[in-house]
């Protein structure tokens, strides 16, 4: 962009510097002009018919290596009316073009990318991705295919903030694109402390959720702290880093090794569940049994080791999911009333619906038992409108509580600001939200449905968004949350407790000598549906498995869950369980919870009996 | 009051208030470095058709003052045209790139900002095909890159289908 600026702030004193020697306009002026542009298309032939002027321009924009260059002169050989039918675009220079591109957001610009050759470099320029709208993109990557991800990341430029961000959000980051990113970070990050610089600059947007946020943030800080710090003994250089690749090296380590051969690699490589499972612990006394011993050499080879499986694993799973891609479109999705059933279908959700067709396949799993058509999306929107107008008093049942919703965008995903004032999709999910709040009064807005709204928006357009999250919630465990029935909920919860109590016997008692109820975490999972305690991916992960099976999943996921942090679960202390339990580390692996989560086979009439379901 | 010449490509000189020309930063760059002149000064990019509306549109601008916006805030925007700007723009293709191509080398970043949103509403929205048909532009990919691209798009068209 600054060669531009430059360049768009060099012409005049170009010409202006030549009017002070020619002291006025003749063909000199143009000529010199183009020469000193290094511009290969000079405007000095007047013969020129128009055509040729045509070529040339298409010429040199064909050329992809520069995309500026000078623009073709062709003022005073015609007039631009002359040329009509004719491409006019090539008279205008890249800069331009460039500048027409910048209203659009990167969806938008994938479109454009296709008009022609010349537009394509132009759409893909790296200057066109550095605002608010690349972090779109950057929420998308969660749940995109790894291969569209890949191709397109090594194009971008992005500010720490950006690449914090993004290394929070992709775990699955292509290690091709990491050595660009690491030095990156190493020479825009001389901060000592990255985290807390990112997280002030989310408190101050003051929101609750920012403030929670920022809370996670030093309590991942925290953690690495200690674990540097008995880590040290076995490895020195670690300190040197410490500082610069806190975030970094808690959430992407596995592919720091492959760009960053030194120390980094060599300490923070640990298996990451090995990781969070221990360090909580190492507050004081306990010590990393594995590490402890070892030289670290014999780590470093662990550790290797450990990296090519979860490479290996990263593969197979893209592989699967481009194989099941396939049989998605061709077989299941057309005749999904025949297979919907199928051992198959429980198969392939089980392992994740890819995101390429998750869009097609949530709105079959959920169905439209509730028969909502576009015109009455339409209808609740306008009375939302409606609602908004008038004051709390007058509304219909929680009809009013419309106006908190805009509270609670910004709050939505916060560190993604795709759902903030400015966002791409706040509007989307104001209205999503607001028809549902009309569609069903009695219920009104409440907090957590955000989130729903938000992950369905992600991947669905605002109508289809509508009709699941009204269908999603119309079910009873979900209702007795929202509605907040107690009695409901506490059903629900002893359900839990006499689960925990079933599979997760010592979990269940140290939590309870604590005074820990299932409450503390349940409530926050079942309303936002694990959307705001797991990470993108894994909760659309959890939700394919949810929209199949019902809630019953949620109960599953949750043991998945605990029995993935039972050691700390079962021995640490008040605070650091409460911690945990209600901010998940972010760095769970997609493989080790569901399997996890399968180690629990609940049955289901037993689990209808502990919800009093006559069924 | 201190008024300029200013000379089109097709030579025909207009006299201007001397703070309507200065919108113009190139032509305020050429006023500082030459300093007080009666000699015309050529811009052998404007026709005098375009100069005429370029012109039009300062003496608005500088007559209607518009408030001093947060340029960040409204960057991306497309639909804050005011509606002199918008109705300025209802010209044919020709004479809005050329506008484009005049404000973008008199230096007049208001009417560059107002041009280019036009052009790029023209755009939104549309298919690669309907955008071709509108400028006129040739399909010049082949099948095979044409697919690669497709493909590399899929899923951002997938959404919501």
């Amino acid at each position: 962009m600054s060669i531009l600026l430059n360049r768009l702030q060099n012409s005049p004193k170009i010409i202006e510097n030549l009017i002070k020697s020619t002291g006025s306009k003749n063909n000199s002026t143009s000529n010199s002009l183009n020469n000193s542009s290094n511009s290969t298309n000079s405007t000095n032939s007047n013969n020129n018919n128009n055509n040729n002027i045509i070529n040339n321009s298409s010429n040199s924009s064909s050329s992809n290596g520069v995309i500026f260059k000078q623009p073709i002169r062709a003022r005073q050989l015609f007039s631009f009316s002359e040329l009509v039918g004719t491409d006019l675009t090539l008279l205008l220079e890249e800069s331009i073009i460039l500048r027409v591109l910048s209203y659009f957001d990167y969806t938008e610009l994938f479109i454009l990318k296709r008009v022609c050759s010349r537009w394509k470099p132009l759409a893909e320029h790296k200057s066109l991705y550095t605002q608010l709208h690349m972090q779109s993109f950057i929420v998308n990557c969660r749940i995109l295919p790894i291969p569209i991800l890949r191709t397109f990341i090594s194009n971008l430029s992005m500010n720490t903030d950006e690449i914090d961000a993004i290394k929070m959000v992709c775990r699955d980051m292509p290690p091709v694109s990491l050595p660009v990113l690491e030095n990156l970070t190493i020479t825009s990050t001389p901060t000592p402390t990255p985290t807390i610089t990112t997280s002030t600059n989310q408190l101050l947007k003051s929101s609750q959720d920012d403030i929670i946020f920022n809370k996670s943030h030093s309590y991942q800080h925290n953690q690495h702290n200690s674990y540097n710090s008995s880590n040290s003994i076995s490895s020195n250089h670690h300190a040197n880093h410490s500082h610069g690749h806190l975030r970094v090296s808690s959430v992407d380590e596995s592919y720091l090794t492959t760009s960053n051969s030194s120390s980094t690699s060599a300490s923070s490589l640990q298996s990451s569940n090995d990781y969070y499972s221990t360090s909580p612990l190492m507050n004081g006394s306990q010590n990393n049994s594995g590490s402890g011993g070892n030289t670290p050499n014999a780590q470093r080879k662990n550790q290797d080791k450990e990296l090519k499986r979860k490479e290996k694993q990263r593969k197979e799973r893209e592989k699967r999911m481009e194989e099941s891609v396939k049989v998605w479109n061709e077989d299941i999705i057309p005749n999904w009333d025949k297979r919907k059933d199928s051992k198959k279908v429980r198969d392939l959700v089980f392992q994740g619906i890819p995101s390429l067709v998750r869009s097609k396949v949530w709105p079959l799993l959920i169905g439209n038992d509730l028969n909502i058509t576009p015109e009455l999306f339409t209808i609740f929107g306008a009375r939302a409108e409606r609602a908004k107008q008038k004051s709390e008093s007058s509304s219909l049942g929680r009809e009013g509580s419309v106006s908190l919703i805009h509270l609670d965008l910004p709050r939505t995903f916060p560190m993604l600001s795709i759902f903030q004032q400015e966002g791409p999709l706040h509007q989307s999910l104001a209205n999503v939200l607001e028809a549902y709040v009309c569609y069903r009064p009695d219920v009104g807005y409440v907090q957590g449905m955000s989130y729903l709204g938000a992950l369905f928006l992600l991947i669905l357009d605002e109508f289809t968004s509508f009709v699941c999250l009204s269908n999603l919630l119309n079910n009873p465990c979900y209702m007795s949350f929202y509605t907040m029935n107690l009695q409901a909920m506490e059903v629900y919860m002893k359900a839990m407790d006499s689960l925990m109590q079933q599979h997760l016997p010592k979990v269940h008692r140290h939590l309870k000598d604590m005074g820990i109820q299932p409450d503390v975490f349940m409530i926050d999972w079942v309303l936002t549906i694990f959307s705001k305690a797991l990470p993108l991916d894994l909760a659309s992960h959890v939700w394919d498995n949810i929209f199949m099976d019902g809630e019953i999943v949620i109960f599953q996921t949750a043991l998945g869950i605990l029995k993935l942090y039972s050691k700390e679960l079962e021995s640490a202390d008040f605070d650091v369980c409460m911690t945990l339990l209600t901010h998940l580390p972010p760095d769970i692996d997609d493989d080790d919870l569901f399997q996890s989560i399968s180690s629990f086979n609940i049955n289901q009439k037993n689990f209808n009996k502990m919800i009093g379901k006559s069924d | 009051m201190t008024t300029v010449k200013l000379e089109s490509s097709d030579e025909k000189t207009y006299e201007v208030e001397k703070e309507i020309a200065c919108m113009s930063v190139t032509i305020k760059n050429m006023l500082e470095d030459i300093g007080e002149t009666d000699a015309a000064i050529p811009l052998p990019n404007v026709t005098s058709s375009i100069l005429e509306k370029v012109l039009e549109y300062c003496k608005h601008h500088h007559e209607h003052p518009s408030p001093q916006q947060d340029e960040k805030k409204d960057e991306k925007r497309l639909d804050d045209i005011p509606p002199y700007d918008r109705d300025f723009c209802k010209v044919d293709q020709p004479t809005l790139f050329e506008l484009i191509l005049a404000a973008n080398y008199l230096d007049i970043k208001p009417l560059l900002d107002v041009t280019c949103k036009t052009v790029a509403n023209m755009i939104r929205g549309k298919t690669p095909e309907e955008i071709r048909k509108i400028f006129n532009i040739k399909n010049d990919f082949t099948p095979e890159e044409e697919e690669q691209i497709r493909k590399e798009n899929e899923w951002c068209e997938d959404k919501g289908n």
